[in-house]
């Protein structure tokens, strides 16, 4: 089989060596590891001052669209259900109250993964259905 | 005692005792900025600047919590666990030489609180009481991972004492005298008792590691099975306390590590100094090791994970013990043949 990784490592279960039972040469080179990375620069973003500039085809939250009279895009076709890997969407189809919220589209987020299929799926049948928002 | 002598002992305990303190709460501050060093981060940095006052912080918010005795607990014994905890981490410090001495108002300063001729033997004692602080407080507390923590600390404890000990010995048997006066002034110069007892200073400084109950020796308190161990159920300044011991401990045995082995407060060409200016440049040779072992500490915590019980047993009573044994014969040897015995 093909390897994934160049990090591949086989797992023996041969007796240590002297060595290898001191433990110190394993604790040193640990050791020596860590304090490589002491002078190493830090990755902290310091988060209130500084904010993450995010690349264009960030995914980010999903947000239903809503066109120039405010009322949703979604016509409940419900393929973002069929579509969804991890059965994340339950599409509940209600009758349009006054002009807004003709259907609703509710979405149990601790499944939700990500993956955008329902975005990326839906969105070749109906335009303009979501959009993406960063969390911040 | 003369009046004098009385002042001078009570201005030198105060300084001892808030120079502990404050570095025992720095050491908090730093053992997070170190571990955030380590891992590529930048640790506490809004308490003041660079984070400075974030002991200040935590102190005060230690304070403010509500001090919780659970209902089945021994109230009596509960809240004195972390008080004798407390106590003995502090007492140890009493007896260690701080540096040579010092000419101020026409006197002869010490820099010790106290000089005890068995000076070596009292810090044992003391470290020895401390676990009492753990048992009792984890005991006190009737609850299952309390308990266990403290069985752990007092069996540990038991375990690394025996090759601690006999670690201190040999360096007693190179020195010929139990003060720590005597054994610090034995190394004078560059002659520091590490060059001679390699093996001694490495088993000494393991056990150490397990007498303050630092990682990779953390099994009385370790987070990740116990919840903290023998301070599960504590709360508010008694939990205070029983962190803080564990950093005055760790702050104390540096010291006694660097006056053992590393020649206290001796640094190479100290002959080329003399009088105040030695005494100040000793004192800040004998803090520099400390701090320097403070920090080996702290990053053998932030590198070696812990040990399984089982093997933490082995180590100390099948591998130090006979090497500290070993050792300590072959010193013997070595020394009475120097004396011409054979």
């Amino acid at each position: 089989m093909q390897n994934l990784t160049d990090r591949k490592k086989v797992v023996s279960d041969k007796k240590m060596t002297f060595m290898e039972k001191l433990y110190f040469p394993a604790i040193f080179g640990g050791m020596w590891i860590t304090l490589k990375h002491l002078f190493r620069k830090n990755n902290t973003l310091k988060y209130p001052e500084e904010r993450k500039v995010f690349a264009p085809v960030y995914r980010g939250m999903h947000v239903l669209k809503r066109d120039e009279e405010g009322r949703e895009n979604c016509t409940a076709c419900g393929l973002c259900a069929v579509v969804c890997p991890a059965e994340a969407i339950t599409m509940v189809a209600a009758e349009r109250q006054k002009v807004k919220n003709i259907f609703t589209v509710r979405k149990s987020t601790p499944r939700c993964m990500r993956s955008i299929c329902c975005v990326v799926f839906s969105v070749a049948f109906v335009k303009k259905l979501v959009q993406k928002k960063p969390f911040s | 005692m003369e009046t004098s002598e009385i002042i001078e002992k009570l201005i030198l305990i105060v300084i001892l005792f808030a120079v502990t303190l404050g570095i025992a709460a720095y050491a908090t501050y730093f053992e997070r900025k170190v571990a955030a060093w380590f891992q590529d981060r930048i640790g506490p940095d809004r308490a003041g600047p660079w984070g400075i006052l974030q002991p200040l912080a935590d102190g005060g918010k230690l304070f403010f919590k509500e001090d919780f005795i659970p209902e089945n607990a021994e109230k009596w014994l509960f809240i004195l666990g972390p008080g004798i905890a407390m106590f003995t981490a502090l007492m140890t410090g009493a007896v260690i030489p701080w540096g040579p001495k010092l000419e101020m108002l026409g006197r002869e300063v010490a820099l010790q609180v106290a000089e005890v001729n068995i000076g070596i033997l009292y810090i044992m004692a003391f470290l020895s009481i401390g676990v009492y602080g753990i048992m009792i407080g984890g005991w006190a507390s009737n609850n299952k991972y309390s308990l266990f923590g403290a069985i752990r600390a007092s069996s540990q404890m038991i375990s690394y004492e025996l090759a601690m000990s006999i670690c201190v010995i040999t360096v007693v048997f190179m020195t010929g005298s139990l003060s720590l006066n005597k054994i610090v002034e034995s190394q004078h110069g560059m002659n520091w008792n590490v060059f001679y007892q390699p093996v001694g200073f490495l088993v000494f400084f393991i056990c150490s590691l397990a007498e303050t109950n630092r990682s990779p020796f953390d099994l009385p308190e370790c987070e990740s099975e116990l919840i903290g161990g023998y301070h599960t159920e504590y709360g508010s300044m008694k939990m205070g306390f029983y962190l803080f011991a564990e950093y005055v401990a760790l702050f104390i045995s540096s010291a006694v590590i660097s006056t053992l082995f590393f020649g206290g407060y001796n640094f190479p060409g100290m002959d080329n100094f003399e009088g105040n200016t030695l005494a100040i440049l000793g004192v800040v040779a004998m803090f520099t090791k400390t701090f320097f072992f403070v920090f080996v500490f702290m990053w053998i915590r932030w590198t070696i994970p812990r040990f399984r019980f089982d093997h933490l047993m082995h180590l100390g009573w099948k591998s130090l013990i006979p090497i500290s044994i070993l050792n300590l014969l072959i010193t013997g040897l070595v020394i009475a043949y120097n004396e011409g015995w054979f």
